[in-house]
């Protein structure tokens, strides 16, 4: 089966600005993609140029084969096969819930006793049923959150675009759009991409991210992938909480570094095994277990509930932790450290 | 497209006026121009001082204390932008006027009515909604009400918050006020026509019309047009100050502004309501009272009473000749408000570098003097169109299509972008998302501009004036003959006709349509 | 959609033009007239219900408006006009000098005095400048020379603006028994100058003048509506002028010609009657109220601007 949608090499310019830059992406049928990014990294310039909104400046794009973006020409948005949630929900104020969801099926030429009855049930699907008659105004953020998706499910679309959706879906709804999602997928062969700036929603939606930093892809692979071993600190940080800390490296083999670290030897995975003398070593704050030779002072003590994060000041830098249960340091005492896994990016 | 039409509406008069003014400036008989000069900057000296203080005042009013009935006190302050301003002036001479209601009853007639300080007062009352409504949307964008209560609530008295929070916050605001109603001031034909000249007191508009309606001597052509070229110069550069100072006002998003507040309904806020309810009494609805009334009466001197009233004059008024004046008014106004509206969307749609420079364009036309754009569109259309309604109408659109595009892109800009994509995204072609969501969502703004157009353009007497010819006549006009010769009753029965009709149909627009908002794209 | 908006404009553009142009029809006559519009309109119905198919255009403005458009209109190429009526004799001077206009003889010339016409402009009506006064005066004027003892202020119309008051600057100005003594006379006694005649009656009737100088209609009609005011015709004779018309040399002549014979007609003649003016024939009833005196209008065109001149020393030096 052809991929749903392939990127190749695509720019897009605003004026002097180069929004996106040779940016390649592949979708396959039935995939997640999430892509990850802070605000203006060009998230939102590659959903509006798949969704055909913003005219690409090189590369083109390729839907269901066929080319839509080139930058000469443009497929236009409503004859695409794409379905975009909107960052602000984008709801029409002077329809009704029921009525902003028979939109799309209206659009379909399907008769209108038939959309409405068809957009009922949507927003059944959502939850919303109480609500339908309400015009956009008379929701809540959530609730106008719902009514979108609802809308952009009516549209029977090959992918689903959904730009940082800023509120949050309780984990209900959650569920039932994406087993809505999955049973399209399943059926229709569909797939979706999530554009975010928040990694744990990154992590937990996607078979894959993708990290966007200045309009470039930075990073590509499993949402694993991209945690455990982040291109470099940059991406480390974007993707959770870690520390940086520099090692001497005492011996290099394929993937595999023993360095040292504040006199203790640590193992490191690592992407490359160029030898180098020094290297920068990146710690998520669960790969550090309370308990060890590595000494250093609490300077944050945090308590999260079912487990309290750490900065500790060590010799050479500072560390994050995370461990079980409430603090077993006050802030100023000292403690000892074992850290069970490092990263060392090339 | 867009472009070319703006060009061949504004642009090209604009360069054939300039041109043919410079050869008129080695004309004769220039020296006798200083006059109107000096008067006409008398007249936007006062009316901008007058109108300026009217309407932060009323603004001060209206926003900063507790009154009761805050919406429609707010729609009477709005009132005499629903009398053409020529109307304002005959409504005046007849209630304050030598032989007018009050003279009548009491002896009393306002000095200096004919001159000056009558046409100062009249064009700043004119001019006062446009003040009073800047006001109201710098004091929301600027002057937001938690500054003056912090100042409360450091020990400021409430004319200290006012004195020292206040005040400075509006200041660049009020300069930019000054500047605009200064421009109104000097644009004023209708009120210097009607109050000025019999006094011979002569503007650089009124000027402009003797010597180009009223006079056959060949060199007057020549200094209407060196009139007309140094009016626009000095327009242009006060509205591009005023735009400079007032520029804020756009760029601030809008944000709910707390309906009511806090305060409490002190005797002082009832008498400042009653204060002003009086002014609006007085200014706007006894003139236009005492106007009916003349038109009501049999003849000239009688008592306005019953027993004189007739309905002659209203009858002579509608009769073949006028009814077809009133026609001519109603399809150019609703002409130019289609046409300034239709080009108001387009300009709108135009969200790049030329839709910047198009409502700059739109500003500048506004703010041309009626006369100048008259005398340009004569000189750069008249060869083909003179004495047709043509002719009229591309001078109105020329005119008023700022007056749709500035209400239309305020809602436009306020529109988000995604709820039109929305509507692609959901399989809408752009024809379909046009006409199922964009206008749908802009008719309120559509309306509100189309009917500040079709008033502005069926008021209309400044270009109207300059451009009739056989057969094309407007109501406004044929007001203005008849004052002239004197014919006071029928006058202001026409004077009515114009007028009262409209005002009782524009107040639902304006409650509903939220229309004085739309106006300066805020609030 | 620019450009189908742009279209629809275009499209609203061109049908105002179409519904708001002049047909050059054939049948097609406009008049220039600075005649008061409710004499001009009466006498068009009439010729447009006798000449089915035929459409009058009617430019009606106060004489010097009017003066001015034919200026510019003579400066642009072509006066547009096929026929001007104007109210006074002596602003149609100018432009029968100037060859404008069409000499001919109309059927019924001889029913127009040979006083109020020319070789090519015919007296319509018969204007007379009378006095009107307030009832408040207890000693009201008789007669002109009365005008400068009276005990208030006199209103006089501008000759500058109207042509009916220039018609009263000849008079006195040329008449050796007043001379523009007359007005140095009235203006130490305090009268004061206004717009047009209207303008003088309106101020008696409201009282702001005593009395005044102003058309015999004009007073009438404000008495006849209840006005306070009295119609007062000079002993020595109400200043008597005609309101010529003329047809335009290149205009269209014939149906022009069949106008002008159609004012100068009894039909006509009857419908001006009706309106309150003096009519030109004196086979029409007309009730005279007193004397009339007139004077060489030609001769009173001559020294038009020399006039004016020492008028304006008069009342604005």
């Amino acid at each position: 089966m052809s991929p749903l949608l392939e990127c190749q090499g695509v720019s897009v310019q605003y004026g002097p600005v180069q929004a996106v830059k040779d940016f390649d992406l592949t979708l396959e049928p039935g995939e997640t993609v999430a892509l990850l990014g802070p605000s203006g990294s060009g998230k939102s310039s590659v959903m509006y140029a798949v969704a055909g909104f913003t005219r690409i400046s090189a590369g083109r794009i390729i839907l269901s084969g066929e080319d839509v973006s080139t930058p000469k020409a443009s497929v236009p948005p409503e004859k695409r096969s794409v379905a975009l949630v909107f960052q602000n929900y984008a709801l029409w104020p002077h329809l009704s819930a029921l009525e902003n969801v028979a939109y799309p099926l209206r659009r379909a030429a399907k008769p209108k006793a038939q959309s409405l009855l068809e957009a009922s049930h949507l927003l059944e699907k959502v939850g919303m049923t109480e609500l339908s008659q309400r015009k956009p105004a008379e929701l809540s953020g959530g609730e106008q959150q719902r009514v979108g998706l609802a809308r952009a499910l009516a549209r029977a679309a090959d992918i689903y675009l959904f730009d940082e959706p800023t509120a949050h879906l309780d984990s209900q709804i959650r569920e039932s759009v994406a087993n809505e999602i999955a049973k399209r997928r399943a059926e229709l062969g569909a797939a979706a991409i999530y554009a975010t700036h928040d990694s744990e929603e990154a992590l937990a939606i996607a078979d894959r991210v993708v990290i966007l930093r200045s309009g470039s892809m930075v990073q590509t692979g499993t949402p694993a992938d991209v945690y455990e071993r982040p291109i470099d600190a940059w991406a480390a940080r974007l993707t959770g909480p870690v520390a940086t800390l520099n090692a001497t490296v005492l011996e290099a083999k394929p993937g595999k570094l023993k360095v040292l670290l504040d006199e203790v030897t640590v193992i490191a995975h690592s992407a490359s095994s160029t030898p180098t003398r020094s290297v920068e070593l990146l710690i998520r704050p669960e790969w550090v277990r309370p308990g060890g030779e590595i000494r250093g002072t609490a300077v944050e003590v945090s308590y999260r509930g079912p487990h309290t994060d750490y900065v500790i000041s060590t010799k050479s830098g500072h560390l994050v932790a995370r461990a079980a249960g409430s603090p077993r340091l006050e802030v100023g005492q000292v403690g000892g450290w074992t850290i069970e896994r490092a990263w060392a990016p090339s | 497209m867009v472009a070319a039409s703006i060009a061949l509406l504004v642009l090209w008069p604009l360069l054939e006026l300039v041109s043919v003014a410079s050869e008129a400036l080695d004309g004769p008989g220039n020296g006798s121009l200083v006059d109107p000069m000096a008067n006409t900057a008398l007249v936007g000296a006062g009316t901008a001082v007058l109108a300026t203080i009217l309407g932060v005042i009323a603004a001060l009013i209206t926003e900063r204390s507790a009154v009761s009935g805050r919406q429609w006190l707010r729609l009477g302050i709005l009132l005499p932008m629903l009398v053409p301003p020529f109307v304002s002036a005959l409504s005046w001479l007849r209630a304050y006027g030598p032989g007018g209601l009050v003279d009548d009853f009491s002896g009393f007639e306002l000095p200096g009515l004919f001159g000056p300080v009558g046409i100062v007062l009249v064009v700043a009352i004119g001019a006062t909604p446009l003040a009073y409504l800047i006001t109201v949307a710098s004091l929301r964008t600027r002057a937001e009400r938690d500054l003056e209560l912090a100042a409360r609530a450091s020990g400021a008295r409430p004319l200290t918050s006012l004195r020292t929070i206040t005040i400075p916050l509006l200041a660049p605001a009020l300069l930019g006020i000054a500047a605009l109603t200064f421009v109104v001031g000097i644009n004023a034909f209708g009120v210097p026509a009607f109050l000025g000249t019999p006094a011979s007191f002569d503007t650089v508009t009124t000027r402009i019309y003797q010597d180009l309606t009223l006079s056959s001597r060949p060199e007057s052509f020549g200094s209407a047009i060196l009139l007309a070229t140094g009016l626009v110069g000095v327009a242009l550069v006060l509205v591009t100050l005023a735009e400079m100072a007032l520029g804020r006002i756009d760029a601030v998003p809008r944000r709910a502004v707390p309906s009511g507040h806090s305060g409490t309904r002190s005797a002082r806020a009832r008498l400042l309501t009653i204060l002003v309810w009086f002014a609006i009494l007085l200014t706007t609805v006894f003139p236009m009272i005492a106007l009916t009334l003349v038109a009501l009466t049999r003849g000239v001197g009688l008592a306005p009473a019953p027993a004189n009233w007739t309905l002659s004059n209203f009858s002579e008024a509608l009769d073949g000749r006028f009814l077809g004046a009133l026609g001519r008014s109603a399809l150019l106004a609703v002409m130019a408000a289609t046409t300034a509206v239709l080009l108001g969307v387009m300009v709108s749609a135009l969200r790049n570098k030329l839709g910047r420079v198009a409502g700059v364009t739109a500003l500048v036309s506004f703010a041309l003097p009626g006369s100048t754009l008259a005398v340009a569109v004569l000189l750069a259309y008249g060869a083909g169109l003179r004495d047709t309604l043509l002719l009229i109408l591309i001078a109105y659109v020329a005119k008023l299509w700022a007056v749709g595009h500035r209400s239309i892109s305020g809602s436009a800009d306020n529109l988000p972008p995604d709820l039109f994509h929305a509507a692609r995204m959901s399989g809408a072609g752009v024809r379909t998302a046009v006409r199922t969501i964009v206008l749908p969502l802009l008719s309120p703004a559509l309306l509100a501009g189309w009917v500040l157009v079709f008033l502005f353009a069926f008021h209309e007497l400044t270009m109207s004036s300059l451009l009739y010819g056989p057969g094309t006549d407007t109501l406004a006009v044929a007001i203005l003959n008849l004052q002239q010769l004197g014919d006071v009753q029928v006058s202001s029965a026409l004077a009515v006709i114009l007028t009262l009709p409209l005002i009782l149909m524009a107040i639902p627009v304006l409650v509903l349509g939220r229309l004085p908002g739309r106006l300066m794209g805020t609030g | 959609m620019g450009r189908c908006l742009l279209a629809i404009s275009i499209s609203i553009l061109t049908a105002a033009c179409a519904g708001g142009s002049v047909e050059a029809d054939h049948e097609s006559l406009t008049i220039y007239t600075s005649v008061t519009r409710d004499t001009v309109d009466a006498v068009v119905d009439g010729f447009e219900s006798t000449s089915p198919g035929t459409t009058v255009e009617v430019f009606r403005a106060p004489t010097g408006e009017l003066a001015a458009r034919i200026a510019a209109e003579l400066r642009n190429g072509a006066l547009e006009a096929d026929i001007l009526w104007m109210t006074d004799p002596i602003s149609i001077q100018q432009y029968e000098r100037d060859g404008l206009l069409l000499e001919w003889t109309p059927d019924d010339l001889e029913a127009v005095p040979g006083a109020f016409r020319t070789a090519k402009s015919f007296g319509t009506r018969v204007l007379n400048l009378v006095i009107v006064s307030g009832h408040t005066l207890l000693d009201p004027p008789r007669d002109w020379a009365d005008l400068a003892g009276v005990e208030g202020t006199v209103a006089l119309p501008d000759p500058g603006f109207a042509g009916s008051a220039f018609a009263a600057l000849g008079f006195f100005a040329l008449d050796p028994g007043y001379g523009l003594q007359f007005y140095r006379d009235l203006e130490s006694n305090g009268a004061v100058q206004v717009q047009s005649p209207g303008d003088v009656v309106n101020g008696v009737a409201e009282g702001i003048y005593a009395a005044g100088l102003t058309l015999d209609r004009t007073a009438r009609d404000a008495v006849d509506d209840g006005s306070p005011v009295d119609l007062i015709w000079p002993s020595s004779g109400a200043i008597a002028f005609y309101s010529p018309i003329a047809v335009v040399d290149d205009g269209a002549t014939s149906t022009a010609k069949d106008f002008v014979d159609y004012v100068l007609g009894a039909e006509a003649q009857t419908a001006i009657a009706a309106t309150g003016w003096e009519p030109i024939r004196d086979d029409v009833e007309w009730s005279h109220d007193g004397d009339q005196q007139t004077i060489d209008w030609e001769q009173a065109f001559d020294r038009q601007g020399e006039l004016l001149a020492q008028y304006r020393e008069i009342f604005d030096g």
